[in-house]
């Protein structure tokens, strides 16, 4: 095929996709989801409408009767919820359908009686004209998925100043699950010469491989929490080999289900990760990543100290206090921020008829206080201490704060004291007088703590534990590239399968 | 089968030998249905070949085994001495399907850009021969508009003038002239007589018979996946061995005059017209200028391609009319 045939076909696909009524609709809806990003402005303390009218959060809040949360910034927060309703809801789902239903017709439209012979009568092959009508579903989807995503990113960002480069990275993964649907939309398009059974199909397609892929979280989830459970037991008790083998009496049935969902699982098109990827992806961008995450605990510094970097990994296992650092190599390095984590587990053992007291904040804090109260009574600190209580939902911050060092060159110091479930944490803060005055650093300290999240993940169910295996170095069933593969794997099964029927079509 | 002289001039644009193919017939139904029964048949360059034959005789499934649009057939068929389906073969091929569809989201002038490009030619040439097609198919006022809004007969005459955009040396048309209106009709009829000007090879399926025996030079008629007979139209309308006479003028005792001359005397308007063997053809010359009477014409009857077409048929399947 020359490249005068290429250019002709591609020309083709262009006239049948900008003819076709719903692309035009969804073209229109496009510029209706994209144009308030140019006309509303979302700002650190107000919102502004068409460049005049201003409003500030507040009288937003009070309006609709919804507060924002003290410590995120509005703008952001509502960046990115309009950003996650339109690509994973509209565009995600109802976009798709909606894309899936305006292209089904591609290609058994081509295949109809009268239009097949005069195309296949070309000196081209069938093999070239399918693909090629494959394509022309891509095109249509990627040019309204740029535009729609392009189109948001620039509004934003011109009009906010709010730019995410990894939000573009959407664009791609709404082609890219449109592309595993479009292969099985054109098989079936190949197979029955239908549109309405391609439509149909594909949408029951899409809605079981979601319900096998949640069904196999579910399964893995459970599969998992068990195997923990067991090695509980064998931890504790003997004799637990009893216990496997009434199990495995009963499991014919569950091994028989389990063996046919991990099988649809790795068959089927994992469109169910589409949105995860696209949550990796950004975050591979922005390093939208929390800057520490415990998660055994579910404590998260959404970021670092401003200024500082951490040493070592972002979801430590504090066998060492993890520590933060100046970013300027040439700042004064006695600023530091260090945080422990001990269990709550009392280290000695208590006296016979004592019951176990299980290690506080507000115990550990005041037993701290008093230590510094000695420190002060001796004259070796400048001023302090000072102890402020704070609440983080349902959990208490304990601050301790005291200044010590000379006159001319002293230290603000700080340490935060709370307790989480199984955990007792520890946060020290040192910045030398001449790096910050008082403001600064009362501001610095609070732009650090506002990052801060206690345990908002008490539960995790199975999708979110499932989420959280998902990774580009996780196992490989939970890997990333695995599951891209394994359904790009399946679009190219759909389409060698399609290009194999149409080329034993009598016409 | 009747075998007509197969004479064609330079060398063969479509050769077939034994080419059979049948319809259903999977694994688990062996028989099927024969459509194509051993045929033969060559066209050589140059030539207007009709293909004739009732419905279901197989002649668009011939046509479309030459172009690869079926599969599973056996036998030989080369088209341009190449197997059926190869590329280079169907570039020189303009192909104007029967019931065809053209892409309704195009324009009549984006159809023709097209076709012309994915048949392999250049894009100046192709645009360069739009305008004299769309010309002569009377298509030029219409050639901005969506194809969805033609009427059957434009979205024939530009299904013809597709199929010639990209300067095809064999043009197949299959049906070419349906509904179409008569001026249509003739334009068409125009344009194949001078694609044979232009030593382009025509192959045309037609039912109209009429058609076929004013611009065909050789024919084909086809029944039941099998070829009749082929030759070319003088041979496959013969003389029946009728004459007309056409006098200046008619006397009222004329059938007297020629009584014991020949049989089935019948007048007819400036003239009679009476089945003679050649002695009896110069008798009746003879006895005409006896009496003083003068000879405008002497035209021996033939067969119209029609009659021939019915009783071939007929006498393939007793009874049944095409």
């Amino acid at each position: 095929m020359n490249a005068n045939i290429l250019a002709a076909l591609f020309q083709d696909s262009l006239q049948q996709v900008l003819d076709n009524r719903v692309f035009r609709l969804l073209v229109i809806m496009t510029i209706c989801m994209v144009a308030p990003t140019f006309l509303i402005g979302f700002h650190q303390d107000h919102i502004s409408m068409l460049w005049m009218w201003e409003y500030s959060y507040s009288e937003l809040t009070a309006t609709l009767g919804v507060p924002v949360p003290p410590d995120v910034r509005p703008d952001e927060m509502l960046i990115k919820g309009i950003q996650t309703v339109v690509i994973e809801g509209i565009a995600g789902v109802a976009g798709i359908i909606f894309c899936i239903a305006a292209t089904a017709f591609f290609v058994p439209r081509m295949l109809e009686k009268g239009a097949a012979d005069t195309l296949f009568s070309k000196p081209i092959s069938r093999t070239a004209l399918l693909v090629m009508r494959y394509f022309s579903g891509l095109l249509f989807v990627t040019v309204l998925s740029f535009a729609l995503v392009g189109g948001m990113w620039t509004g934003f960002a011109l009009v906010s100043g709010y730019t995410d480069t990894g939000f573009l990275w959407s664009a791609v993964t709404l082609v890219y699950l449109y592309a595993l649907l479009h292969s099985f939309s054109v098989l079936v398009g190949t197979v029955t010469r239908s549109s309405v059974a391609a439509i149909l199909l594909v949408l029951m397609m899409f809605m079981f491989s979601g319900c096998v892929h949640r069904g196999w979280v579910f399964k893995e989830y459970a599969q998992e929490s068990y195997a923990l459970e067991v090695l509980r037991i064998e931890m504790r008790e003997e004799g637990s080999g009893e216990l496997r083998e009434e199990e495995e009496e009963d499991s014919t049935l569950l091994n028989f289900l389990t063996v046919l969902l991990d099988t649809l699982h790795y068959t089927l098109p994992k469109t169910g990760d589409a949105t995860t990827i696209t949550g990796m992806l950004r975050e591979a961008v922005e390093g939208t990543g929390p800057a520490l995450n415990d998660t055994e605990a579910s404590v998260v510094f959404e970021d670092h100290p401003e200024g500082m970097t951490l040493i070592g990994s972002s979801t430590p296992d504090f066998d060492e206090p993890v520590t933060w650092v100046p970013r300027d190599p040439d700042a004064d390095a006695r600023q530091r921020v260090f945080l422990k984590r001990r269990g709550r587990e009392p280290e000695e053992a208590p006296a016979p008829g004592e019951r176990v007291r299980r290690l506080v904040a507000s115990r550990v804090a005041s037993a701290f206080e008093d230590g510094l109260d000695e420190r002060a009574d001796r004259g070796e600190l400048l001023s302090g201490p000072s102890k402020e209580r704070a609440m983080f939902g349902p959990n208490q911050l304990i601050a301790v704060r005291w200044e010590e060092g000379s006159e001319s060159d002293g230290l603000h110091r700080s340490r935060f004291f709370f307790h989480f479930s199984e955990w007792l944490y520890e946060i020290d803060l040192t910045v030398p007088h001449a790096m910050m005055g008082d403001e600064a650093y009362e501001e610095w300290e609070d732009d650090f703590f506002r990052g801060l999240s206690i345990g908002t993940e008490q539960f995790r169910g199975p999708m979110q534990w499932y989420e959280d295996e998902f990774g580009w170095d996780a196992p490989w069933k939970f890997n990333a590239f695995f599951s891209i593969g394994t359904s790009l794997a399946f679009a190219l099964f759909c389409l060698l399968l399609s290009i194999f029927r149409l080329n034993r079509y009598d016409f | 089968m009747v075998e007509a002289s197969n004479s064609h001039p330079g060398d063969t644009i479509v050769s077939v030998k034994d080419l059979q193919k049948v319809f259903g017939k999977t694994l688990l139904k062996r028989k099927g249905f024969p459509a194509l029964r051993g045929i033969d048949l060559e066209v050589g360059r140059g030539q207007v070949f009709g293909l004739l034959g009732p419905n279901g005789a197989g002649k668009t499934t011939l046509v479309k085994v030459l172009l690869g649009l079926t599969k599973g057939w056996t036998g030989e068929a080369r088209l341009f001495g190449l197997p059926p389906g190869d590329a280079m073969s169907r570039q020189k091929v303009g192909y104007l399907p029967e019931a065809h569809r053209l892409p309704p989201y195009l324009t009549g002038h984006q159809v023709m850009q097209l076709f012309g490009r994915m048949a392999g030619a250049d894009a100046a040439d192709v645009e360069a021969r739009i305008g004299p097609l769309l010309e002569k198919v009377n298509m030029t006022t219409s050639a901005d508009r969506k194809i969805r809004e033609y009427s059957k007969g434009m979205q024939q005459r530009l299904g013809l003038a597709q199929a010639l955009v990209h300067d095809p040396e064999l043009v197949i048309l299959d049906e070419p002239t349906d509904g179409v209106d008569p001026v249509g009709r003739a334009s068409i009829r125009e344009m194949v007589l001078d694609l044979k000007a232009r030593g382009v090879t025509v192959f045309i399926n037609s039912h109209l018979l009429m058609e076929v025996e004013m611009i065909c030079d050789h024919v084909v008629i086809m029944d039941k996946g099998k070829i009749l007979v082929q030759g070319s139209i003088d041979e496959l309308t013969p003389k029946t061995g009728a004459v007309e006479i056409d006098l200046r003028e008619t006397p009222e005792d004329l059938e007297q005059l020629l009584g014991g001359l020949g049989r089935n005397f019948a007048l007819r308007g400036g003239g009679f017209q009476l089945e003679l063997n050649d002695e009896e053809q110069d008798a009746v010359v003879d006895r005409l200028r006896e009496r003083g009477l003068s000879i405008v014409a002497i035209t021996p009857r033939r067969l119209t391609l029609e009659q021939s077409f019915i009783g071939l048929i007929e006498k393939d399947e007793p009874g049944v009319r095409p």
